[in-house]
């Protein structure tokens, strides 16, 4: 099975659209795959319509004590399943720093529904900790969206630094423009420039779309509702850079 | 990953009355409909359901698929592609299907028993937050030629991955709508496996008493036999497979001995009128069964005909075919004639008159009948095999084959009259000694045939005179061990040692 991490330090910079889409374009393609929402805020699992819990609450996954199969929810769409949010996930850092081996608990954790599944997606919280060491670790490739500022590349080069001191050179570290606004000169000027310039960086770049933020309202990935917009067409040369052909 | 449940409607729903159904529990939202067509496929003889097989052909659009079970629970599929029904188990070839259906089906054509075209509606069921839950397909399935019929409408509720309880209130809401548990629809279908168009209804068991009037046993005895005959005209006229005719003559010449040994007890005259008329059934069904039982011998290359191979045989097969299709003109055309058709109608209507016979009327009785005929029988028999020595004509042998033929056909058709035990022992050395005897006269078949062909093709590939050759020796061996066996098997039946001729071994 192939891990893919949606994830930032930060937050609001479309990871949660991002896994959404990549999912959902993943198992339309033919990939059984299964979307974990990590993210305490459970939007993701909002969007599937799926109540935002897990059953016997997320300690006991995460501890073991609990077959991660119990967890998983169908969505309405085929080869999707998902793993909820749940509000206890906040606290994971604790519940894996209580554990054996804190930084693989989540790689662990996924081993048993390996053979079900042929990509799984983490759609992780925004942080630098405990559970973002686990998912650099439990990944094969980390997909980190951008909003194209200079802060924002410098965030990328923290990232290599720390993806180097944990996962070493097994992990593939991808930054995408995400959230873009042509309209906005800087956006523009780093969209088409930096990307030449840097391997690890995706050549899709996510426009900012209303389009795409209608997704919470609607409670669909957009590539489900908009087959045909920019934004779909984007997220599928997104998923093609990520994981070759959805 | 999903949970499934089987319900069967008793009324005539349809998508919008299961959906009704859920009002008030699930939001639904209607979603595809899908047609397909399944057909159960079987052996006139019901040879996959004996061997615990069941076969569907399944056809979606253009996509046809075969699919396999038995009774352990194994599950094959394949593509049915170029396949076609009535048709041979060969034309699967030697996958996992082939050999599992060819296994049990062995030379038997696998015929459509029965169709149901489906249409599947599939919705979905939504909780509060309009997340499907669930779907439920609707299946409404009209049974198509040769039946004709509404079957009731199948629900099948999937569960989606996780949501297994809360799908719950769609069995309670559906069991409230008069919906039931549909295992009896399951226990069903292999009904439908039997008695259709080219299939056999199962045999009807005949109740015979020993104190009832022979006329009437005799009369039901063939009226069975009669219906075995009429339920493999079709088949062998479509020449579907080899063995319609087979058991069409089988019935004839069982037929033929009753009405010899019996049939003075049917209304005078009868034996006049109908046996002649059944003789020549047994002529025009004879050279068409020869060539096939030829063919059968020959088919599959045979290590014991001198390592010939199957290839070897193929320009004599040829020969063999073009011989047969010309037969079986003659045999299509006489079982469809006039004359044929009155015979099967007159001798029912012959045979329906005398079975109304009255339990309590004179004459013979069944268990009389059956002990003087068997009498008879066996002291012809006996008073042939004294006869036999080793070297004495063939048609000695035919002749002994063909009165042990009369003596077991008439112990099978009375079975339940007097001592069953034996009169299994009976049948199963009759059985013996005519194994011994039909390979004598197979083999003397194949030899005249193989001379025939020598005669008729003046340059025959070399291979192929080789193999023949072959096939002679091992055929001329064959039937001294089988005229040395003779002996061992005759005694038992006739009560008579066969005579010694020059102190060798006698037959």
């Amino acid at each position: 099975v192939e891990i893919l991490a949606v994830y930032n330090i930060k937050g609001g910079v479309g990871k949660t659209s991002t896994a959404v889409n990549l999912a959902y374009l993943a198992a339309q393609g033919g990939k059984r795959t299964l979307l974990w929402d990590l993210d305490p805020q459970a939007a993701a699992t909002y969007i599937f319509r799926v109540k935002p819990r897990v059953k016997g609450g997320g300690e006991r996954i995460v501890r073991g004590r609990r077959p991660i199969e119990d967890a998983i929810k169908g969505t309405d769409y085929e080869n999707l399943d998902l793993l909820p949010g749940d509000f206890n996930y906040r606290h994971m850092d604790l519940l894996l720093d209580s554990a054996k081996k804190p930084t693989t608990q989540l790689r662990r954790v996924l081993e048993p529904v390996g053979n079900q599944f042929d990509l799984v997606v983490l759609d992780c919280p925004p942080s630098m900790s405990l559970v973002s060491e686990n998912v650099l670790r439990a990944a094969h490739t980390v997909l980190v969206p951008l909003i194209p500022t200079t802060l924002s590349v410098r965030t990328l080069d923290q990232l290599s630094d720390f993806v180097a001191g944990t996962a070493g050179d097994k992990l593939r570290l991808l930054g995408f423009f995400s959230m873009v606004d042509m309209r906005k000169k800087l956006h523009r000027d780093i969209v088409e420039n930096l990307p030449a310039t840097r391997a690890d960086l995706a050549k899709t770049a996510i426009p900012s779309m209303s389009i795409i933020e209608q997704m919470a309202a609607r409670r669909e990935p957009v590539a489900h509702f908009a087959p045909r917009s920019l934004a779909t067409q984007r997220y599928k040369q997104l998923a093609v850079e990520a994981f070759g052909e959805p | 990953l999903t949970h499934q449940l089987l319900l069967v409607n008793p009324s005539d729903a349809d998508a919008g009355s299961v959906t009704d159904a859920f009002a008030g529990v699930f939001d639904t939202q209607p979603g595809t409909v899908a047609r397909s067509r399944t057909t159960w496929l079987e052996t006139a003889d019901s040879r996959l359901a004996k061997s615990g097989i069941r076969l569907r052909e399944v056809t979606i659009g253009r996509r046809r698929q075969l699919f396999l079970t038995t009774d352990t629970g194994v599950v094959e599929s394949g593509p049915a592609t170029g396949l076609s029904w009535p048709g041979l188990p060969a034309q699967l070839g030697d996958g996992q299907l082939g050999e599992l259906i060819g296994g049990a089906a062995a030379e038997r054509a696998v015929v459509p028993a029965c169709t149901v075209d489906t249409t599947g509606t599939t919705i979905r069921l939504l909780d509060r937050n309009a997340k499907t839950i669930g779907t439920a397909l609707i299946e409404q399935r009209c049974l198509t030629a040769p039946y004709e019929g509404t079957l009731p409408v199948r629900i099948t509720l999937t569960a989606l991955r996780g949501y297994h309880k809360e799908l719950r209130p769609a069995v309670t809401a559906l069991l409230a709508s008069g919906a039931r548990t549909a295992q009896w629809f399951e226990d069903t279908m292999p009904e439908f496996d039997r008695g259709t168009g080219w299939l056999q209804p199962a045999k009807a068991r005949v109740t015979l008493r020993d104190s009832d009037p022979a006329a009437r046993s005799v009369a039901i005895v063939l009226l069975a036999l009669l219906d075995e005959i009429e339920q493999n005209v079709a088949g062998t006229r479509a020449d579907l497979d080899i063995e319609f005719l087979h058991d069409l003559r089988i019935a004839v010449r069982a037929t033929r001995s009753l009405l010899k040994l019996t049939g003075d007890v049917l209304p005078e005259g009868t034996v006049e009128n109908f046996a002649p008329r059944w003789r020549s059934v047994g002529a025009f069904t004879a050279p068409t069964r020869d060539l096939d039982v030829l063919d059968v011998a020959v088919s599959g290359g045979d290590p014991a005909f001198g390592g010939a191979s199957a290839e070897d045989f193929t320009p004599f097969r040829e020969w063999l075919a073009k011989r047969r299709r010309a037969e079986f003109r003659r045999l299509s055309a006489a079982l469809g004639s006039t004359e044929f058709t009155d015979l099967l109608g007159e001798w029912r209507a012959v045979l329906t008159q005398a079975a109304k016979t009255s339990r309590k009327a004179r004459g013979m009785r069944t268990d009389k009948l059956v002990v003087t005929r068997m009498d008879k029988a066996r002291r012809r028999a006996g008073k042939l095999a004294d006869g036999l020595t080793e070297s004495c004509p063939i048609e000695d042998v035919h002749d002994l084959r063909k009165r042990c033929k009369e003596l077991r056909y008439l112990r099978d058709a009375f079975l339940t009259i007097g001592a069953a035990d034996e009169h299994r022992k009976t049948i199963r050395e009759l059985k013996a000694l005519q194994d011994v005897l039909g390979e004598i006269q197979d083999d003397v078949v194949l030899l005249d045939a193989l001379g025939e062909y020598a005669a008729s093709t003046p340059a025959p590939p070399v291979a192929t005179v080789l193999a023949l050759g072959a096939v002679k020796d091992r055929l001329e061996q064959r039937q001294r061990h089988a005229r040395a066996e003779l002996p061992a098997v005759l005694t038992p039946v006739t009560g008579h040692r066969p005579a010694q001729s020059n102190d060798q071994t006698a037959v």
